[in-house]
């Protein structure tokens, strides 16, 4: 792990010098772990796709003036999340003045009954998820999807671990309820 | 120990991330508690369901051009959209909505003297947009429903804690209006659609 923030602290300090190619490797190096958390948080795959790329382009100019007080990681994932709550709060915005559902329909040509379901189950979770309040939401895909602490979570965002245990709790809460209709057992 | 501390644990205990000590406790209530067992239930059946979501793919094509991309995106940026009359008309729109923000933050923050830190790393995007009054209301009824986070910052129990309820409502209500880049987004239909829509709403 402090081999891990040495290389990343080193690419941002060649970058800052002027090494072009040191913001590539560190896009290399992070793309994936980006586009996931961000897929995950705003539910949709072109969407996560062009914020992913957007996180970067944002990161890239924000990056000469980074003064490396959280790991880099830890700063980009910020920024990808403001992206992705400014993008649904835009999107909600959207569907009042449009009127109409913004949620890209899933396409289902003869499927079996049981495909059909796990859609539906798919679909719920999508808007189980998008409905919890934002931070609630930034806490349960960091902690469930990728994994973290939460210490490293209140890192992140800049919060107690108190309270995003708190906000982890209450979302489960919320989508306990929301997905009771899919329960196995 | 009580049903509302062991609730509490009790994601923690699925996740097996209490300590030995904390775990036994929940256990020993467990047996006795009908009501926390059912609570469990609930929590591992909705672990379960999310664990039936599979990862999603993506194309090789698109990690191929990544790093070009951006690059294209950083050489060139987006034009800016012309966004037309619309501004004036959305003002009063605006106002209202501004109206219900500031009722919101009054009615729950209680620490007047806090000042709204800055954020240092992140002071250079703007956290939130604001929505539209019937959302924002809709936010601020969520909030006050939201009374486990607010007590369970109070019961931290000591002087942090009104701080730090009145940081979490500026948290979520303190926005910065950028009614520009909403309607940026919008294509010539949605906006027009929003044009009429201003014309019928009579504040």
């Amino acid at each position: 792990m402090k081999q891990m923030r040495n290389d990343e602290e080193s690419l941002v300090r060649r970058f800052q010098k002027g090494e072009e190619r040191a913001f590539n490797e560190l896009v290399l190096k992070y793309k994936e772990k980006v586009f996931n958390m961000i897929l995950r948080m705003v539910r949709n795959k072109e969407d996560a796709k062009d914020l992913s790329q957007e996180t970067f382009v944002k990161a890239y100019f924000g990056l000469k003036d980074f003064r490396a007080e959280s790991s880099f990681f830890t700063w980009i994932t910020r920024i990808a999340l403001n992206l992705c709550i400014n993008f649904t709060k835009r999107e909600k915005f959207r569907s009042f003045v449009s009127f109409f559902d913004l949620k890209k329909p899933v396409l289902i040509e003869n499927s079996s009954s049981q495909e059909v379901e796990k859609d539906e189950m798919i679909k719920a979770i999508d808007d189980a998820v998008l409905s919890l309040p934002p931070r609630q939401r930034m806490v349960f895909v960091l902690r469930h999807y990728q994994k973290n602490p939460f210490k490293k979570i209140a890192e992140i965002l800049g919060k107690s671990e108190g309270g995003v245990k708190s906000n982890y709790f209450q979302a489960v809460n919320k989508l306990k309820k929301t997905l009771a209709k899919y329960k196995t057992i | 120990m009580s049903c509302r501390k062991i609730r509490s644990l009790l994601v923690d205990y699925n996740e097996n991330s209490l300590t030995p000590e904390e775990r036994k406790l929940v256990e020993d209530h467990l047996r006795v508690c009908v009501r926390c067992r059912e609570e469990l239930k609930e929590i591992q059946a909705l672990f379960e369901v999310l664990e039936r979501e599979k990862p999603e793919k993506v194309e090789e094509n698109y990690w191929t051009n990544f790093v070009p991309e951006i690059r294209r995106r950083i050489e060139s940026p987006a034009p800016p959209r012309l966004i037309g009359n619309l501004l004036p008309q959305l003002a009063p729109l605006m106002g209202f909505a501004v109206a219900i923000l500031v009722i919101g933050i009054f009615l729950f923050s209680k620490d007047y003297s806090t000042s709204v830190p800055t954020y240092e790393q992140t002071q250079t995007y703007s956290l939130y947009e604001i929505e539209n009054p019937v959302d924002q209301l809709a936010d601020i009824l969520s909030l006050a429903e939201d009374t486990e986070g607010i007590k369970d910052l109070i019961t931290l129990g000591n002087g942090e804690d009104f701080k730090a309820l009145n940081q979490m409502v500026d948290d979520q209500y303190w926005e910065k209006v950028q009614l520009e880049d909403l309607l940026k987004d919008l294509s010539s239909e949605e906006l027009k659609l929003l044009e009429n829509k201003i014309e019928d709403i009579k504040i």
